[in-house]
C-alpha cells in the first residue's frame, strides 16, 4: 500500500451518503477518488443496508408513489416533526432537490418499485427500493467498482483528518495494524453518527445505555465526528436526540435492522415499569411518530416499557421476528411479563373506562380518542377487552444520532468561527442535526444524505 | 443438520423474513409469506418449492452471512426440497434419493445389462453378429421396444401419481378441486416462460458486482435442457408416426423430421447439461445450495447425459460395425434413465407446477374475498386423470 498518494477526492464512509457523493464527484469530473469503508466488503453500507424507502416531494403524480406530495407539505412535515428545530434554509434545499435525487437514483439503476407492478407496498410520500437498502448500496458499489478512477478500501478506519488552518490536506487511516496516509484536494465525511459508541451513550444516558439496542451498523462509533469537533468544526444538535424506536427486548445487540421494530404501539397502550402510560400512543400517523418512541422509552425507569393490546389488533401490523407474549387473561399476561397482575389490570381498566364509543379505523387518523385521561390517546382508542391478550417488552433501539457538525448550503463543514472549511464536506448522519433537531419522518434520512451527497460531490470537484 | 433442525431453521428464517418483508415483490415466496403468521411443515414445504433458486433474495438480504442472523433462504429451501423428495416417495425407495449418484450408476448398469441380455437372446447368442452393420430392429424388434416402453411408462406414471398425491396433501391442498382452473393455466405459463427462474422481478435491475453474465444467463441453460428433452420426446413420437401411419421404417435419413428433432434436442440438452454440471464448481454453489440437492442435480444430469451422448453416437455410427454395440448401450442407458426418473430431480417439475397452481389460487381467493367477502369461493372441478 503506497502512502502519501494524492487523490482529487477522498470519501470517508460507504453508505448511501458517501456513495452518492462519490458518484456525484466522479460525474462532475474527479479524476481520482478514494472511498474508505470501515466494514468488510460483505457488511458494507453502514445503516443504509437496513433502509427501504426514500421520502421526496413531487408536485405531480408519478409511478413510484400513489399521489402528490408537494414541496410545501414536505417542508411543513419537517417543521412539524422537528417542532421548528431545523435549519430552514437547508431543509428547503433538501425538499427542493429531493425529487431530482430520486430521479438521479433511478437513472443510476436503483430498483425503485413502480406502481404498475401489482399489489406491492407503495406510499404517497416515499419511493421504495425493490429488495431494500442492500439493493440500493450494491447498485452504487457496482457502479463505482467499474470505474477505474475509483479506489475502494474496505476494513479501513480513518483515524484523523490532516488540517492546515481551514484547508484539509488529507487523512490518516488504519487497516489492521498498518497505518496509512492519503493526500487529497478535498475530503467528504459521510461516516455516520455515534450511535454504536456505547461509551459515549453511557456518558449521556447513564446506565440505561446498557439497555440500548443498536439497530444499525456496529461500526458507527462517531470517533471521526469527535475528531472534527476537536479540529474546530461547529457542533449542531442535542446529544440526546436521534432516530430511536421502540424495539423488542429480544433484538440482537447490533445490526438488527427492521425486524425488531414494534409497530403495535398506535393500536394498543404502552406502560412503563411503574404501571403508568407516559405518552399519547395515537398522537399522529405512525410514520411520523415511530422514531420518537425509542427516546420516550429511554426516558422511562430502567429504560423499559410494555406494549399491551388485544386480539382485535392482531394482524393489523407487521409483527417483529419474535412472537408476542400471549395469554387468555390480563392476569396470566402479567405473570408471563413478570409484572404485578393487579396493577396491570388496574391500568388497563382505567384506560378502558376512558375510551369513548367510536368506529375505529386503523387506516387513517380516526379521531377515536379517550376522554379525561392523561396522557390521552388521540386516535385509534379502543377497549382492550378481547382475549387473547398480547404484549411486547420494548427497549430503546437507536438507529442514528442527530448530534453532528454544522454545514453550509454547499455541504461544507462550518468552523466554530462561523467560516466554513474550504474543502471539507459532510453529509449523511454526521450532519443530520442540521435539519432534524428532533423527531423524524420515515425515509428522510436517505433524502438528506443523498441531497447533500450530490452537493458535496459536485462542490468537492468544483469548489464554491 | 437433522430433519427437525432443518424445519426449525426454516421456521426461524421465515419468522424473521416476515418481520422484514423487504423482499416483497421479488418472487412468489415473498408474497405467500405475507399471507401467513405461522409456518407449519405444510407451509414450509409449499414455500420451498415456490422458490425457484434464483438467489435474488440472498443478494439483497442485509442479514445473509456473515451477518449474525445468518439468513440463507436459497440454501434452506434447497435442503427442504431434498427432504420433500424423499418424504413424498414410497418408503421402500428412499435410499435411491439418499444416494443419488451411486443409485443412478447402478440403475444405468442394470439397464445396460438388461439391454445386453435381451440383445444376446435376439441375436441368438452369437457374438459375431454384434459387430456387423445391422438394422436397429434386428437388435431389438419393435414389439419388444413397445412392450418395454409400456411397462416403464406404467411404472413411471404410477410412482409419480403416488408422489404427486402425497405432495398435494403435504403442501396443504385438501382437494385439487379447491384450486382455480385459471391458476393451473397461469402456472403452466410460468413453466413455459421460466418466469421465476429468470431471477424473479429484479432480473434486469439489481445485481452486485459479483453477479456476472454467466449466472445471469443461468436460466437459458435450463431452457436448453427442458426444451431439448421435449424435442427428444417429440422425435420419438414422430418416428412412431412415420412407422405406423406412413409405414416408413428406420433408419431415417439425416434430413428427416425425427432425426432433425432428435439431433437438435440432443445437442441442446447436451450443451445445457454440460454447462450446468460445470457451473457446480463455483463457490456460490457451496454457499447457496444444500449439498444433498447438489448431488441430486448431478445424478440427474448424468442420467440424462448418458442416453443423450450414446444417442448421438448411435446416429454417427449407424453405418459402421460398432452400430449394434452402441445401440444396445444407448437403449440400456435409456432404460436406466426411465428407471431413475421417479426418484430423481425430475419430480421438481411436477412439484413446482403444483405449488405455483396453489400460489395463484391463494392470490385469487384472497382477491376474490377482498372484493366480495360474503360470496362463496368459486369452485372449478379439475379432472386430472380420467
Amino acid at each position: 500500500m503506497s502512502t502519501g498518494q494524492l487523490f482529487d477526492v477522498i470519501v470517508v464512509g460507504g453508505g448511501n451518503a458517501g456513495l452518492v457523493s462519490a458518484i456525484s464527484a466522479i460525474e462532475h469530473g474527479a479524476r481520482s477518488l478514494l472511498l474508505i469503508e470501515r466494514s468488510s466488503r460483505e457488511l458494507r453500507g453502514g445503516n443504509s443496508r437496513y433502509t427501504r424507502d426514500i421520502r421526496y416531494a413531487h408536485e405531480d403524480v408519478d409511478v413510484f408513489t400513489t399521489g402528490v406530495y408537494s414541496r410545501d407539505e414536505m417542508l411543513n412535515d419537517i417543521l412539524r416533526v422537528t417542532g421548528g428545530k431545523t435549519n430552514i434554509e437547508l431543509a428547503k434545499l433538501v425538499v427542493e432537490r429531493s425529487q431530482e435525487l430520486v430521479l438521479w437514483m433511478y437513472k443510476h439503476g436503483v430498483p425503485l418499485v413502480k406502481a404498475f407492478r401489482g399489489t406491492l407496498h407503495l406510499s404517497r410520500t416515499n419511493a421504495f427500493f425493490m429488495g431494500g437498502g442492500k439493493a440500493l448500496i450494491d447498485t452504487y458499489y457496482k457502479y463505482l467498482s467499474a470505474r477505474k478512477e475509483v479506489k475502494i478500501l474496505y476494513n479501513t478506519i480513518v483515524t484523523d483528518i490532516i488540517v492546515d488552518d481551514k484547508r484539509v490536506v488529507g487523512v490518516k487511516a488504519l487497516k489492521g495494524s498498518e497505518e496509512m496516509m492519503f493526500k487529497s484536494k478535498s475530503v467528504i465525511i459521510a461516516s455516520g453518527g455515534f450511535q454504536a459508541n456505547i461509551e459515549r451513550l453511557r456518558q449521556i444516558w447513564g446506565d440505561k445505555a446498557d439497555k440500548f439496542v443498536i439497530r444499525g451498523s456496529r461500526f458507527d462509533d462517531g470517533m471521526l465526528l469527535i475528531r472534527l469537533i476537536e479540529l474546530g468544526a461547529m457542533p449542531v444538535g442535542d446529544l440526546k436526540e436521534g432516530h430511536m424506536v421502540a424495539v423488542d427486548a429480544r433484538a440482537p445487540k447490533t445490526d438488527g435492522g427492521v425486524i425488531s421494530r414494534v409497530d403495535a404501539i398506535p393500536f394498543g397502550i404502552v406502560i412503563n415499569k411503574r404501571y403508568k402510560r407516559f405518552y399519547d400512543e395515537g398522537e399522529d400517523e405512525w410514520p411520523k411518530r415511530y422514531a420518537i418512541w425509542g427516546k420516550l422509552v429511554a426516558e422511562q425507569p430502567e429504560a423499559e416499557a410494555y406494549v399491551i393490546f388485544d386480539s382485535k389488533i392482531w394482524g393489523k401490523f407487521i409483527p417483529p421476528a419474535w412472537p408476542p407474549y400471549t395469554a387468555n387473561s390480563l392476569e396470566e399476561l402479567a405473570i408471563k411479563l413478570n409484572l404485578d397482575p393487579e396493577r396491570l389490570i388496574q391500568v388497563v381498566k382505567e384506560f378502558n373506562d376512558h375510551v369513548q364509543p367510536c368506529r375505529v379505523d386503523y387506516e387513517r387518523l380516526d379521531g377515536c380518542s379517550t376522554k379525561g385521561l392523561d396522557p390521552p390517546k388521540s386516535n385509534w382508542a379502543s377497549k382492550i377487552d378481547t382475549p387473547p391478550f398480547y404484549a411486547y417488552k420494548v427497549v430503546p433501539g437507536i438507529t442514528f444520532t442527530y448530534y453532528g457538525v454544522m454545514i453550509d448550503r454547499n455541504a461544507r463543514v462550518m468552523g466554530k468561527d462561523g467560516k466554513p472549511f474550504e474543502n471539507l464536506f459532510a453529509t449523511g448522519e454526521i450532519m443530520m442535526g442540521n435539519i432534524l433537531g428532533k423527531g423524524y419522518l420515515g425515509g428522510l434520512g436517505l433524502t438528506i444524505g443523498g441531497v447533500f451527497g450530490l452537493i458535496a460531490g459536485e462542490k468537492s470537484v468544483m469548489p464554491p | 443438520m437433522r430433519y427437525k433442525d432443518i424445519y426449525e431453521e426454516a421456521r426461524r428464517l421465515l419468522m424473521i423474513c416476515n418481520a422484514c418483508r423487504y423482499c416483497e415483490g421479488i418472487c412468489p415466496v415473498w408474497t405467500a409469506i405475507e399471507f401467513r403468521t405461522d409456518f407449519k411443515e405444510t407451509d414450509i414445504d409449499y414455500m420451498a418449492f415456490l422458490c425457484h433458486d434464483c438467489r435474488t433474495c440472498y443478494y439483497v438480504c442485509p442479514y445473509s452471512p456473515p451477518h449474525e442472523l445468518n439468513l440463507n433462504p436459497p440454501k434452506i429451501f434447497s435442503a427442504i426440497r431434498f427432504i420433500d423428495y424423499t418424504k413424498y416417495s414410497p418408503r421402500f425407495f428412499k435410499r435411491i434419493y439418499e444416494k443419488p449418484i451411486i443409485s443412478t450408476i447402478i440403475l444405468q448398469i442394470i439397464g445396460i445389462a438388461l439391454a445386453f441380455t435381451v440383445a444376446f437372446y435376439n441375436l441368438g447368442f452369437d457374438l459375431n453378429r454384434f459387430f456387423v452393420v445391422s438394422r436397429f430392429y434386428y437388435v431389438f424388434p419393435h414389439d419388444q421396444i413397445y412392450i418395454g416402453g409400456l411397462i416403464l411408462a406404467i411404472y413411471i406414471a404410477l410412482t409419480l401419481l403416488y408422489q404427486s398425491t402425497m405432495f398435494v396433501r403435504g403442501i396443504g391442498i385438501k382437494e385439487l378441486s379447491d384450486l382455480f382452473l385459471s391458476s393451473f393455466l397461469l402456472a403452466l405459463k410460468d413453466v413455459v416462460f421460466h418466469t421465476w427462474f429468470r431471477d424473479g422481478i429484479l432480473s434486469c435491475g439489481y445485481r452486485n458486482e459479483d453477479y456476472y453474465m454467466f449466472k445471469k444467463l443461468f436460466w437459458v441453460f435450463h431452457v436448453m435442457i427442458m426444451y431439448g428433452a421435449l424435442l427428444l420426446i417429440l422425435a420419438t413420437i414422430t418416428a412412431a408416426v412415420y412407422k405406423n401411419v406412413f409405414g416408413i421404417f428406420s433408419p431415417y435419413p439425416f434430413y428427416s423430421i425425427p432425426v432433425l428433432l432428435g439431433v437438435t434436442g440432443g445437442i441442446l440438452a447436451l450443451l445445457g447439461l454440460l454447462i450446468v454440471v460445470y457451473s457446480y464448481k463455483g463457490s456460490e454453489e457451496v454457499e447457496l445450495r444444500a449439498r444433498e440437492e447438489k448431488s441430486l442435480n448431478l445424478a440427474f444430469s448424468i442420467s440424462i447425459l448418458l442416453p443423450v451422448i450414446t444417442g448421438l453416437l448411435t446416429l454417427i455410427s449407424r453405418s459402421t460395425n460398432f452400430m449394434s454395440m452402441i445401440y444396445i448401450v444407448h437403449l440400456g442407458t435409456v432404460i436406466g434413465f426411465f428407471l431413475y426418473i421417479p426418484f430423481s430431480k425430475f419430480n421438481h417439475t411436477i412439484f413446482r407446477y403444483l405449488t405455483l397452481a396453489k400460489y395463484y389460487s391463494e392470490i385469487f381467493s384472497r382477491e376474490h374475498f377482498r372484493i366480495n367477502p360474503d360470496s362463496k369461493k368459486r369452485k372449478v372441478r379439475i379432472i386430472l386423470i380420467a
